[in-house]
């Protein structure tokens, strides 16, 4: 009854929900980015073992961001926190070359989970700011997002460190939000 | 996925092994490399170094770009996949005591701070790599990768110096694409002609990471200011000489401008995959319209088309939170699931209107919040308990000592006035003695008074037993208190909550489902398998 109560609540007052996970290789900027949007402030993180979550306010949406450490052996894990996701962020590091294809197999494999199949899928290419990042339309082409049917997916350039693009992303995805519901 | 993970374990139990031996070796002693703590968990794999927490994250942040400059390829010991051509290179590297020795020739101490700044640290981590001043001869390029032909994984394209002239052939590079067309807005222009002017900005770490070694060189060429230098190599793309001229140029710095080449907001591609459903793109998003018409893959317009969608990134943005001021109390220690619903839910449960702010978890039962289910602890008025409400469980803590305390206070109070009243009856009860010892006939008064006397004193006795009891509980320390506060995990039990308190329905329910929210959003999180399995 309560919980009915307080979806009415939020619903009169167009506030809404979503879940959100952000994933990424390691180093991609991921806690970088949480705390950007959660603070403003870009903070000195230290590799994230385990999860970082906060919730973010845009727009009458309160994302809940959750931020799982991007280290290989603890990819593994990120299946556990798959469950009710309505959004993922994968956030790629724009300048790191040589782990583009790594990044494309872990967010392939991603969206062969069934757990996810209603997720829809925002990109950040990351770490604009670095002279020789790859662009957004290079990341499409290298992460294959052109072949994803099922589901809306979007990139947007971002560099965490000066909060460019980030709230694009979420704009992005409360449009998207809406479009579901 | 279970067959690739059951592989991988089998090849990281061998790993795990060596790089046990590894991180345990003489040369390592099980030590951070840079701030000597122990149990290093992190690694430069180039450098040969281990790495505590801290100081790997300091080598991510000032270190981790993958170019020809300084680079430390930092590895988690347990939680990255070790290939055994890294295992060998960092077996070979010779550990922490090969890395002081080359790196730290000098013998500089490392910088203990107190507080948890790392700004010293990174100083520190700056000078020993990047500007190279804790040794006495010049750095070899190779060095930042031990294995001679520099630490660099294949796909990456050395940035050689041909690159500009390349791009003046008229195939430019992506990225010299868009900072032209940020910068100058004019489309294809010549991007050295819009971009040779410096900015007075800060040196960026990759720049200093990057163009180490060209900035040594022109720090003794007499150019003194390391930003100038920094932004000049980066304009010139770590050519000396074109830096040198650019520098030259811009000797009277010009006013400071803002540097838009970091303007990259585009939208490369908005190809909604549903449009087939009839879901219209959204007419902010034109490049959408036009995937849409375009059948090819075809980038180079679509990033053209951005111009017309920058109207849509120059409006009006929300400022970025700014981080409250520590002044405004205390902040719920931990994170709350409903942010800011729990009041509605309070609203709705109560009928009181939802306060604007979610307040701090710690209720006082006596400050006017009596219209919320969480003042509970109205069963002993004019004392406070103070209520810790852990919005993660739900269950409501009071601190036991306080609790005491109260509990004491009221007891005291019951015994006053009881011995108050007991004063009073053996007042009368004397005065009635003495006027049946003056009347002397009323014996069997007098003896039915005895009795009373001797009732109440064992209710008396009982009490003060009771109160001894009470007494017994542990004595309340205010700074054990103060602390408590700063540790509601330090609560040592959850508080009962009665049947017949008023509201006890109410509790429950908004328990039950804040444990709910919870329970949906911490899913999976309890079978989190962190720590199990990797040390064995």
């Amino acid at each position: 009854m309560g919980i009915f109560a307080s979806k009415l609540f939020s619903n009169l007052f167009g506030n809404k929900e979503m879940r959100i996970l952000m994933v990424g290789l390691d180093g991609a900027g991921k806690t970088t980015v949480l705390y950007k949007l959660k603070l403003g402030e870009v903070i000195t993180t230290i590799p994230t073992i385990g999860f970082n979550v906060e919730t973010v306010q845009y727009k009458n949406i309160s994302f809940t961001v959750w931020d799982v450490g991007g280290q290989d052996r603890i990819r593994s894990l990120w299946r556990h926190y798959y469950r009710n996701t309505e959004g993922v962020i994968f956030v790629v590091d724009s300048n790191d070359r040589s782990r583009i294809t790594e990044a494309r197999e872990v967010m392939q494999r991603m969206l062969n989970e069934d757990e996810l199949r209603n997720a829809v899928w925002l990109v950040f290419a990351n770490k604009q700011d670095l002279p020789e990042a790859m662009s957004a339309a290079e990341i499409t082409e290298k992460l294959g997002l052109h072949s994803i049917r099922n589901r809306p997916w979007f990139i947007q350039a971002t560099c965490a460190t000066s909060g460019e693009g980030l709230y694009e992303g979420l704009e992005w995805l409360s449009n998207n939000l809406k479009n579901q519901s | 996925m279970s067959r690739s993970r059951s592989r991988s374990s089998r090849v990281g139990a061998a790993t795990e092994n060596e790089l046990k031996r590894l991180v345990s070796s003489p040369e390592n002693a099980n030590k951070c490399g840079e701030c000597r703590a122990l149990y290093p968990t992190w690694s430069s794999v180039n450098l040969g170094v281990m790495l505590c927490g801290r100081c790997a994250s300091v080598h991510r942040k000032l270190l981790g770009f993958r170019d020809e400059g300084v680079y430390s390829h930092v590895k988690s010991l347990s939680m990255d996949r070790w290939s055994s051509a890294e295992i060998d290179d960092l077996a070979n590297s010779g550990g922490n005591k090969r890395n002081n020795k080359v790196w730290n020739a000098k013998g500089i101490p490392f910088p203990f701070d107190a507080d948890e700044d790392k700004s010293t640290v990174e100083q520190f981590i700056r000078d020993k790599y990047i500007f190279a001043k804790f040794r006495y001869d010049p750095v070899d390029p190779h060095e930042y990768g031990m294995n001679g032909g520099g630490y660099m994984p294949e796909g990456i394209r050395p940035r050689s110096r041909s690159r500009a002239s390349s791009s003046s052939v008229g195939t430019l590079s992506t990225t010299d694409r868009l900072r032209s067309r940020s910068v100058g807005g004019s489309g294809y222009g010549s991007p050295m002609e819009s971009t040779s002017k410096l900015t007075n900005r800060k040196a960026r770490d990759y720049e200093l990471s990057r163009y180490s070694r060209e900035l040594r060189i022109l720090r003794d060429r007499g150019y003194p200011s390391i930003d100038n230098n920094a932004e000049a190599l980066s304009l010139a793309k770590g050519d000396v000489s074109r830096a040198m001229a650019i520098l030259d140029r811009n000797t009277p710095p010009p006013s400071n401008r803002n540097r838009s080449g970091s303007s990259i907001g585009g939208y490369a591609s908005d190809d909604y995959g549903r449009r087939s459903n009839g879901l219209a793109p959204s007419p902010l998003h034109s490049s959408a319209i036009r995937t849409a018409s375009a059948s090819a893959v075809d980038t180079l317009p679509h990033s053209v088309g951005q111009e017309g969608i920058t109207g849509h990134l120059t409006e009006p943005k929300p400022n970025l939170p700014r981080r409250r001021a520590a002044t405004t109390g205390p902040q719920p220690a931990v994170f709350d699931g409903t942010d800011g619903t729990g009041d509605l839910l309070l609203a709705s449960l109560t009928g009181t209107p939802a306060q604007p702010q979610p307040q701090p978890a710690i209720f006082d039962g006596t400050t006017g919040m009596s219209g919320t289910p969480t003042g509970i602890f109205d069963g002993n008025t004019g004392v406070s308990v103070q209520q810790f409400l852990d919005p993660a469980t739900g269950i409501i803590y009071v601190d036991q000592n306080e609790m005491a305390l109260a509990q004491q206070q009221q007891l005291a109070q019951q015994a006053q006035q009881e011995q108050l009243q007991q004063q009073q009856q053996h007042a009368q009860a004397q005065a009635q003695a003495q006027a049946q010892a003056q009347q002397e006939q009323l014996q069997l008064q007098m003896l039915q008074q005895q009795r009373q006397q001797e009732q109440l004193q064992q209710q008396m006795s009982q009490q003060q037993m009771y109160l001894q009891q009470q007494t017994n509980q542990p004595q309340v320390d205010k700074n054990a208190l103060m602390s408590l506060y700063q540790r509601p995990d330090m609560y040592s039990t959850p508080a009962e909550i009665r049947e017949d308190h008023p509201q006890y329905n109410q509790i429950m329910q908004l328990q039950q489902q804040q444990q709910m929210m919870q329970a949906q959003m911490t899913q999976g999180q309890q079978q989190y398998p962190m720590y199990q399995g990797y040390w064995g």
